[in-house]
């Protein structure tokens, strides 16, 4: 699979310092949202974990103003995907991850071919992606194959 | 509430605007079912920008275009980008959760009892319950906080407070360090405004606070101990 691969977990990303029970519990949400994007966005023949040197892109939109760490639950993120989507977590070289607080005037501006999985994010987050649905602390993910930037991100 | 958005929208258009862009308002495109908030196009450069907002008060339209139109866009702009931008709530979440179980209260949130009468009762006691505790609870924060921080800067509100123990990791939250507790802080302040305006509670949202309240507890006697601790050492 050389195919980016982008979905969206919905729940509160466990921390570091969270309970055994809630680290599952995230990691099981991730599974489960991985395996679903797998299935359904990528071709049988493309299919199945990343191979080789990888990035992950972690997008959290809280539900709420609440101090939250921006690296609570990124390993536990990871791990979830491993499998299905990743084949070992020491393949991930790089990992970018950003916290987007539900405040006014707070958003993103993206590429058009990556917008969907932000745009449900954020409005999970805000209560408003299905009629009837509370607002959900919402981690947009995508996953690609690691290129190098020459070091422009630095 | 429509009137309110719209002048958001504005203002955001106002910004693309003095960029070169001319912005348009609930975009159809030919053969796709979604209508975008509103489109920036810079003629200049050829620039297009889908603008979608992200606003608490408005009711989810149906999302199943938009994935596909997406897509489609993306195949006939290949370098435009969306601008996902939250807009400001006329009215604050407690409110909004306060109105949502006035309308559903006396038709779906009694429960009968054995009786088969409804309990309208039990979740008017929570309410109660529940304020009392959100005092207490309260009062140690801030208590907690005055005597860890040496310059408590300007009156602060109590939820700016909190968020200040948490980031300095003087306080772990209850949601992530206990298992049964899942709900913030921030969502209980809104139940407890909501309770205060006469919204009923659930006894299982009392039981969330009261969750904060015993690890809040436990881990300030942890931290007080420690700091005396230390001080007698010295």
């Amino acid at each position: 699979m050389s195919l980016p691969l982008a979905f969206v977990a919905v729940g509160k990303p466990s921390s570091v310092n969270g309970t055994p029970a809630k680290k599952h519990a995230w990691k099981a949400i991730v599974n489960v949202a991985a395996s679903a994007a797998v299935a359904a966005k990528l071709p049988p023949w493309v299919g199945g974990p990343y191979p080789g040197r990888t990035t992950v892109k972690l997008f959290y939109f809280p539900a709420t103003l609440q101090y939250i760490d921006v690296d609570n639950g990124i390993k536990q993120t990871i791990d979830g995907m491993n499998p299905p989507v990743l084949l070992n977590d020491k393949d991930v070289i790089r990992v970018l991850a950003e916290r987007i607080r539900p405040v006014p005037g707070a958003g993103v501006v993206v590429p058009i071919g990556a917008a969907f999985e932000l745009v449900q994010a954020a409005q999970i987050a805000a209560g408003t992606w299905a009629a009837g649905t509370p607002a959900k602390h919402a981690t947009a993910v995508k996953v690609q194959k690691h290129m190098s930037t020459a070091w422009s991100l630095w | 509430m429509r009137d309110y958005e719209d002048l958001q929208l504005r203002l955001i258009a106002r910004e693309y605007e003095r960029e070169g862009y001319f912005v348009s308002f609930e975009v159809a495109f030919n053969g796709l079912d979604t209508h975008f908030d509103a489109v920036a196009r810079r003629v200049s450069d050829g620039d297009l920008v889908i603008i979608e907002l992200v606003n608490v008060e408005r009711s989810p339209e149906s999302r199943e275009g938009l994935q596909a139109s997406l897509a489609a866009l993306a195949e006939m702009y290949p370098r435009a980008r969306v601008d996902i931008r939250r807009v400001d709530s006329e009215v604050p979440a407690w409110t909004q959760l306060l109105w949502a179980r006035q309308r559903s209260t006396w038709n779906l949130r009694t429960v009968p009892t054995d009786g088969g009468e409804p309990d309208s009762g039990g979740f008017q006691r929570a309410a109660g319950e529940l304020l009392l505790l959100w005092a207490g609870h309260a009062s140690l924060l801030r208590a907690f906080a005055a005597s860890s921080f040496e310059r408590l800067q300007q009156p602060a509100s109590l939820l700016a407070t909190y968020n200040s123990l948490l980031a300095s990791g003087l306080l772990q939250a209850p949601e992530v360090v206990v298992d049964d507790v899942e709900l913030d802080l921030f969502q209980l302040y809104d139940l407890a405004m909501a309770a205060l305006q006469g919204s009923p509670i659930e006894p299982a949202e009392v039981e969330q606070l009261r969750g904060h309240v015993l690890s809040v507890r436990s881990q300030v006697s942890r931290v007080l101990a420690l700091g005396s601790s230390r001080g007698g050492a010295e």
